[in-house]
């Protein structure tokens, strides 16, 4: 894209006065999910360091802290990284809706929900601790999906279920349907129309 | 306004982020309350894979025992939890120890400490042992105190993990190939639609 483009697109999508929501889900969309997918994809860069210090360099569970929980353990000991993350998922998920349309919004929103139900069991832990008292009489607080999955992998399972809608959404959007790019407000499948305008 | 705005409506934006802040306020409260390394410690396994009662309210002295573990091989916790028996008084005992040993016979058994950690009744312990294979091992819980003691005993499968390794290298692959296939896919589309 050249600068007489970027121009010629700015022109189009920020009209004076507009909000923070407004220019985030508008011109700014594009850098904003590639920020967003970053974040993303560095929680997955952690979780693979993790997988391979466990399973091919055969590290102990408890030393194997990905690459960050080896200078921070306590970002791995404690429940600060995946609640900051989930958290961050949320709001992530939420301020960057309004950029998508059509199909994308659908996904993205499921997406969104998924994750706010995440969010709900990480509540369910937290009041947990809090009261003093587990459910179904475990000795650690439990979440409601541990039921169905007791095993380690449920972190991840989690953030896969939520990422696979998140990659459809992502990729309707870079990938829409004319009458869905004419919809669009940002700059993140390309605008040649308004760079002719 | 695009029409795929009129759902949500801005009332649950709000709705969202109070219920987001109270969530906030409620971890950073979890965690300073009563001991922050037992309870972090706590969340964190529930993020390691949900323990299973062995042993569910075996009189032990004056005690009703549970043994809670995930059994699977490696490193991994153990819990005791104790209630009064016979609707007494809990008087909390002096020492839990927890032995495990494999059925076969090929290793001595090895006996751990239990801590203490802190619950609002009866008491909880935990201490972290070891299943170096997969296979039947036997396990006793001694319990020593003013009050009286005794000692359960019990047998528990430890199962293989070894068939998650792939699998979890596999599954954290994956977003990084998606992504990359997503990334591909949007730049030829792209440069199609400038292209016209």
């Amino acid at each position: 894209m050249t600068a007489a483009d970027s121009v010629a697109i700015s022109d189009h999508v920020i009209p004076t006065g507009q909000s923070f929501s407004a220019r985030l889900n508008g011109p700014w969309h594009e850098r904003g999910l590639q920020v967003f997918m970053g974040i993303v994809l560095a929680h997955w860069a952690e979780h693979l360091a993790q997988a391979y210090q466990v399973y091919v360099l055969h590290w102990p569970m408890a030393q194997a802290r990905g690459v960050l929980g080896l200078w921070f353990p306590w970002l791995v000991t404690s429940e600060a990284m995946h609640y900051g993350y989930a958290l961050i998922m949320l709001v992530g998920l939420w301020i960057l809706r309004r950029g998508f349309v059509g199909s994308s919004y659908t996904w993205w929103m499921v997406a969104f929900w998924i994750q706010f139900w995440h969010h709900i069991e990480h509540a369910l832990l937290q009041g947990q601790v809090i009261v003093g008292r587990n459910l179904f009489d475990s000795p650690v607080p439990m979440s409601l999906a541990q039921l169905v999955i007791p095993r380690l992998e449920l972190h991840l399972i989690y953030n896969t279920i939520v990422f696979v809608p998140m990659v459809i959404a992502m990729y309707r959007h870079l990938i829409p349907t004319e009458s869905e790019r004419a919809r669009m407000g940002c700059t993140c499948a390309g605008q040649p129309r308004l760079a002719a305008a | 306004m695009p029409d795929n705005l009129a759902w949500p409506p801005p009332n649950v934006g709000r709705a969202l982020l109070i219920f987001g802040v109270a969530v906030a306020a409620l971890a950073v409260h979890a965690v300073h309350i009563g001991g922050a390394d037992a309870h972090s410690h706590e969340m964190m396994m529930s993020h390691r894979g949900a323990p299973s009662p062995i042993v569910r309210d075996q009189r032990v002295g004056p005690y009703l025992a549970s043994v809670w573990t995930d059994p699977e091989v490696g490193h991994g916790p153990m819990y005791v939890v104790l209630e009064a028996a016979d609707g007494r008084a809990f008087t909390p005992p002096s020492a839990v120890r927890v032995g495990v040993a494999p059925v076969s016979g090929r290793l001595p058994e090895a006996l751990h400490d239990a801590h203490a950690e802190p619950v609002r009744r009866g008491g909880r312990f935990m201490t972290d042992v070891m299943f170096d294979r997969a296979e039947r091992w036997n396990l006793r819980v001694v319990i020593d105190g003013s009050a009286g003691g005794g000692q359960l005993t019990s047998q528990v499968n430890a199962v293989p993990n070894v068939s998650t390794g792939p699998f979890v290298l596999v599954l954290s692959l994956l977003p990084f190939l998606a992504v990359g296939v997503v990334w591909w896919r949007a730049a030829v589309a792209r440069r199609r639609t400038v292209a016209l």
